[in-house]
């Protein structure tokens, strides 16, 4: 059953639309994670969800009750801000007890329910501190916890981690988690943070400018991207991209020439596309291979070591500057600047993409994909 | 590098000047109610035989004792009263009851329109938004004999209705101070309080109200003080003994004077008491009173 159905929803202020007609199901207990470039219209989604925006036009089904109408506090959804939202003069006690007092819950209840959320989230011994006696990961833990107590349909986080430092965020990124798998309750999460997005997912939600350009489970997006823009948003370090024109098939096996003159093979189903159309070549970091002559040519500009990997910044003639491919290398490469790399791309390793910047259907597996990397 | 220390109290001829100055505008800020006080502690028949000595020749509480009432009228004659009567205690009953009310009216009232200013969509809130910060230009006197005008109509003269209404509900400089902290109140914590099921009005009053208290107190001593001190418009619409504030009855009797002259020491003992609330929460509150003008640009 979908706890959260969205149709055809669209969000306009004045004559300018910025949500534009977004169709969509949140399954229950589903992990979903809207994520996008900064104004892609994330959070204005959400907060449509929560009600906190109007929805212009389009409908808004939460727990199987019409919800486009209904105030915000009647859409059975709790939502966890990126600024935690915590009331400075109220106790964590009082913070979390907030929403049952205003419904009428009675003082046995609200302690109990309370204590118990403090408890799971181990905030037992901070519930008569003022907020800002907290750290930012304890305040986090507490807005989650005010979020626990409501026992909504629907969990709603906007950027939760943005606010705390590296190490916080991976330890709060486990703690959602582990949440997660304990109550199996429906959640959307909008973040830009496409580490967060794919480590916390179950279906990721790729906006742009208003509208969806993909949905799907965070490998399926990975490896199976429907456009440039999802294939150059979703996996850090990018996607590289090369211009080339494609050539022709044989087989299983697309021919395409890149702009240097180099050929590369790719296991692609070129379809309808005809042979010169002018077609681009997506290449992720680690499937790139290093090779002692031949491939695509190019020196090295900068090298970083980051322990486990290698990354090298190549600059291969015929580009601009500013777009460096970017090759994953073994940790133990000794590659350094100045080098001149040979790159080979296994026929698993690349993603094709025609004119109009959709993809061309790879015919690889997630296994055979890990086999190329 | 030099171990010259950034912040020296060396005397230096600036810091000397500046010290001058300083002591020159105290004793001119001091030297009136110094001068009040002595003569609300000076026996009255003997008002004139040091006038220009900054000590009295004699000292004496009678003067305070005869403007409170405590005592009756021969002996307040015979202490050298003119003979006027005034009510100081009445006075400074209907003083701080137009204060408080005042105070109250117009912090609660402008607090909730300065609310609706920084949170409510509706139409037409800029424009009305701007008339409120425009009537902050039109002289407070202006205003006065149209509302003289609708009180009198109203009956209202000689009210403490009256007396408060053109105050209680209207202060655009409360609107437009509390409209800029609110801005500054994270929308977050309201819209979490939303999705809590609150409505605006507990909103309100249990979450901006209570992360307002530093403005609202500030409001609240500005408001205070210019009620205290208000003369004008009392003296319009409260005339009446009864209805006298302190600032009006202290007129009064400077005005009466049944003996030719008017009861300088007994006038000095009243405007000392009348003082005492405002320099009380001077003292107290110097701090927040001081960041309090600081912060309104007032003087």
């Amino acid at each position: 059953m979908s706890d959260v159905v969205l149709r055809q929803v669209r969000k306009a202020y004045g004559s300018i639309e910025t949500i534009h007609g977004i169709d969509l199901a949140v399954e229950s207990g589903e992990f979903v994670v809207f994520v996008g470039p900064s104004g892609c219209g994330k959070s204005t989604l959400l907060r449509m969800i929560a009600g906190l925006e109007d929805i212009t036009s389009g409908e808004l089904e939460i727990a199987g009750v019409r919800a486009d109408t209904l105030p915000p506090a009647r859409r059975q959804v709790a939502m966890v801000f990126q600024s935690y939202a915590l009331y400075p003069h109220l106790t964590v006690f009082e913070n979390m007890a907030f929403g049952l007092t205003l419904a009428g819950e009675s003082r046995d209840v609200i302690r109990d329910r309370v204590s118990r959320a403090a408890q799971v989230l181990q905030l037992s011994h901070l519930l008569e501190r003022k907020p800002k006696a907290l750290s930012g990961g304890q305040r986090q833990r507490v807005a989650i916890g005010r979020a626990i107590v409501r026992k909504p349909a629907v969990f709603l986080f906007d950027e939760p981690l943005s606010n705390l430092d590296a190490s916080l965020r991976v330890q709060m990124r486990i703690e959602i988690a582990r949440l997660h798998a304990e109550m199996q309750a429906t959640m959307i999460y909008v973040t830009h943070d496409q580490v967060e997005a794919m480590t916390l997912a179950d279906k990721i939600v790729v906006l742009n400018k208003g509208g969806i350009e993909q949905v799907g489970s965070p490998l399926d997006l990975y490896h199976h991207p429907r456009n440039l823009f999802v294939a150059g948003f979703i996996g850090s370090p990018k996607m590289n991209f090369l211009e080339g024109v494609l050539q022709g098939t044989s087989g299983e096996l697309a021919t395409v020439t890149l702009a240097d003159g180099t050929p590369l093979q790719l296991a692609i189903d070129t379809g309808s596309t005809a042979p010169g159309t002018r077609v681009t070549v997506g290449v992720r970091p680690e499937h790139f291979v290093a090779v002692a002559s031949g491939g695509l040519a190019g020196r090295v500009l900068v090298v970083e070591h980051l322990g486990d990997a290698t990354f090298a910044y190549v600059d291969v003639p015929g580009r601009a500057q500013e777009e460096l491919l970017i090759v994953r290398l073994p940790a133990n490469s000794r590659t350094r600047i100045g080098d001149t790399l040979h790159l080979d791309v296994p026929v698993y390793g690349g993603h094709l993409f025609d004119t109009d910047g959709h993809a061309l259907r790879r015919l690889v597996t997630e296994d055979t994909d890990r086999a190329a990397a | 590098m030099s171990n010259r220390p950034l912040y020296t109290r060396a005397l230096t001829p600036g810091r000397v000047l500046a010290w001058g100055v300083l002591m020159l505008v105290l004793v001119v800020t001091l030297l009136p109610i110094a001068t009040v006080l002595r003569t609300a502690l000076t026996p009255s028949t003997e008002l004139y035989a040091h006038s220009g000595s900054l000590l009295a020749g004699g000292w004496t509480l009678d003067n305070f004792a005869r403007v409170l009432g405590l005592l009756d009228e021969a002996t307040n004659a015979a202490l050298g009263g003119s003979g006027a009567n005034i009510d100081v205690l009445h006075a400074l009953f209907n003083s701080a009851l137009f204060t408080v009310a005042v105070v109250i009216g117009q912090v609660l009232f402008s607090a909730m329109a300065a609310y609706a200013f920084a949170r409510l969509r509706f139409r037409g809130s800029q424009v009305v938004f701007g008339l409120f910060v425009a009537s902050m230009m039109v002289p407070g006197i202006v205003l006065f004999i149209p509302n003289f005008v609708l009180v009198k109509d109203i009956g209202w003269l000689n009210t403490y209705a009256g007396l408060v209404a053109p105050f209680l509900l209207f202060s655009a400089f409360g609107i437009f101070f509390l409209r800029q902290f609110f801005l500054s109140i994270p929308k977050d914590l309201e819209e979490a309080a939303l999705l809590d099921g609150a409505s605006r009005l507990y909103i309100f009053f249990r979450i901006v109200l209570p992360l307002s208290k530093t403005p609202i107190a500030t409001l609240s001593i500005l408001c205070g003080i210019a009620a205290w001190n208000e003369f004008f418009w009392p003296f319009l619409v409260a005339k009446d003994e009864d209805m006298q504030v302190l600032t009006v009855a202290l007129q009064s009797f400077k005005s009466s004077t049944p003996q030719g002259a008017p009861d300088w020491t007994g006038l000095m003992a009243a405007t000392f008491l009348s003082i005492l609330p405002t320099a009380a929460l001077l003292i107290s509150m110097a701090r927040r009173v001081v960041e309090s003008v600081a912060f309104s640009g007032g003087k």
